[in-house]
């Protein structure tokens, strides 16, 4: 089999994962908003629950959680997920939703009190002074640790071979046991590393479009 | 009746009573310092003036208008002597130290109620935290805008030019002041508002030239030197025309040189016929400017008059060792 053919075998693969890497964000990022709000709600019930939740979700490995999402429904309720692909959406949007609430609340509390007490003082109320004062410092605050988990989604979605979602490591590997390549697997890196590269170009232009100002 | 009066203000933190019964008042126009040693509560004093703190208890009066009032004092003492008996209870003194805890919570909340709760229901009541209303957390916002505020820290917004960091609180007091579906839909008010906005830009501009940092208009906070900082706050403060400007050791985290910048605008302000409370480590800022000196200790006022009177010639032995100490350590600079 030739490079061209592997290349394009592999490209066709990598729609899988860039499909799972950007649906995940666009659902992940706005739920982990919700999920931060309820882990700093003054409704205590509703805290504990959501505490609750996110250390299941740390602490379970994400394997696992696709499974219990794709298997779950059928063995619970009889109603299987047909579609492992969208089963893989709903756990990786959980589970990275929670690490993104986690690191939203971490910018949260590292804001100074005075902050929040500068705009009381102007008379601004608690929704301005979130929404104008106290969340554009966070997103400068949290792009760091956010570019590190978008970084760690783009190697995550090699999990989803795990349910039979045709992404670039099942394919190289199927290339592997069919053709009886082994250098294939190896070329996936490239895939990767260049998604990788152009996240880490990206996160680099953002961080530098925000420091017009220090904190 | 002065212009500025606050009649018997308690505040407690917890078992802590940092304010045990204050009175003071001010004329319009006239300058107060307030002095004293660190955990004196002067801090205190100034934040519960402006809300930042709800008092205990407390009497506030703006151009005879009595603007706050509350008085929570007896359900405190309540739990503060529950909180005494289970600390000296040995048995289950755990539990007993939680519930008067809980207690505590309970009547701080309380404490932030504007209307008198005397009542002897709420007092029995040991039951969840009472929350503020909306509607007086509202009234209390009010009241606080009458009260400009300068921080130690200054406080400034990062994020923001030194343009937006003036004109944001009063174009969102101006959006407050009309329906918002308007601003978008009816032509008048759109020509209003941009207006009104202009309005606000150029009064920025001047209050800005006003702390001489005409210049630095469109510069960020992070690219000024701390007094500069510190003097576009006041004109932050300064753009709502609060009818009194609170100062919290507005110089402590500057050094001399920068001070003194920022003590002459307040010189200049006072000028202007500002109001001002003015909380100082600077004994000859509170004497050369200040109309009114207030030495504090352990929670209550334990001199005040005029700078001559207090710097000239204190009555109090607690006075007059905290003087003798801070001539002292000008000596040893």
């Amino acid at each position: 089999m030739s490079f061209w053919n592997v290349t394009l075998k592999l490209l066709e693969a990598a729609k899988f994962t860039v499909g799972i890497f950007f649906l995940t964000l666009i659902i992940a990022i706005p739920l982990g908003i919700v999920i931060c709000a309820c882990a700093m709600s003054k409704f205590k019930p509703l805290k504990y629950v959501t505490q609750v939740f996110i250390w299941i979700i740390r602490g379970t490995p994400l394997m696992l959680q696709l499974v219990v999402v794709f298997y779950g429904p059928g063995l619970l309720f009889g109603t299987p997920i047909q579609d492992n692909f969208l089963a893989t959406i709903i756990a990786f949007s959980i589970n990275y939703a929670v690490y993104f609430a986690e690191i939203y609340r971490g910018g949260i509390i590292s804001m100074p009190l005075g902050q929040y007490e500068a705009g009381k003082v102007l008379g601004m109320n608690r929704a301005q002074t979130n929404t104008l004062v106290i969340f554009p410092q966070v997103v400068k605050k949290i792009t760091p640790a956010m570019s590190n988990e978008v970084i760690t989604l783009v190697k995550d979605t090699s999990l989803a071979n795990f349910i039979g979602v045709m992404e670039i490591i099942v394919t190289a590997k199927s290339l592997v046991s069919t053709k009886a390549i082994i250098w294939p697997l190896f070329y996936t890196g490239v895939f990767y590393l260049a998604m990788v590269g152009i996240l880490t170009l990206f996160f680099k232009w953002l961080e530098k479009k925000m420091n017009y100002y220090r904190a | 009746m002065a212009f500025f009066e606050v009649k018997d203000i308690y505040k407690n933190f917890g078992a802590n009573r940092v304010l045990k019964g204050i009175d003071l008042q001010l004329d319009e126009g006239q300058v107060l310092a307030i002095i004293g040693s660190s955990g004196s509560g002067k801090t205190t004093l100034l934040r519960c003036i402006n809300f930042l703190e709800i008092p205990d208890k407390a009497d506030i009066y703006l151009s005879g208008e009595n603007i706050f009032s509350v008085d929570n004092l007896d359900e405190i003492n309540k739990a503060l002597q529950d909180l005494d008996k289970s600390q000296t209870q040995i048995s289950a003194a755990d539990i007993a130290k939680e519930d008067s805890q809980a207690d505590l919570t309970n009547s701080k909340e309380n404490g932030s109620d504007i209307v008198d709760t005397t009542d002897k229901k709420q007092q029995k009541q040991k039951s969840k935290p009472v929350n503020i209303s909306k509607e007086k957390k509202k009234q209390i916002a009010e009241q606080r805008l009458k009260f400009g505020m300068v921080f130690q820290s200054f406080n400034l917004f990062p994020h923001y030019s030194v343009q937006k960091n003036l004109t944001l609180a009063a174009k969102l007091k101006y959006d407050k002041s009309i329906k918002s579906i308007d601003k978008y839909f009816s032509k008048t008010v759109r020509l209003a508002r941009k207006q009104a906005f202009k309005e606000i830009d150029e009064r920025a501009v001047a209050l800005l030239q006003r702390v001489g940092l005409g210049e630095k208009l469109k510069a960020y906070p992070c690219e000024l030197s701390g007094g500069q900082q510190q003097r576009v706050a006041i004109a932050r403060a300064l753009i709502l025309q609060p009818e009194i400007l609170c100062f919290d050791e507005p110089t402590s985290a500057l050094d001399p040189e920068l001070t003194r910048e920022v003590l002459k605008v307040i010189k200049d302000l006072k000028n202007d016929g500002h109001t001002m409370i003015v909380v100082t480590h600077e004994m000859e800022f509170a004497r050369k400017v200040a109309d009114k000196v207030i030495f504090m200790a352990d929670g209550v006022i334990e001199e005040q008059g005029s700078p001559e009177e207090v710097f000239g010639n204190p009555q109090s032995p607690k006075t007059k060792a905290f003087l003798q100490e801070s001539e002292k350590s000008i000596d040893e600079d």
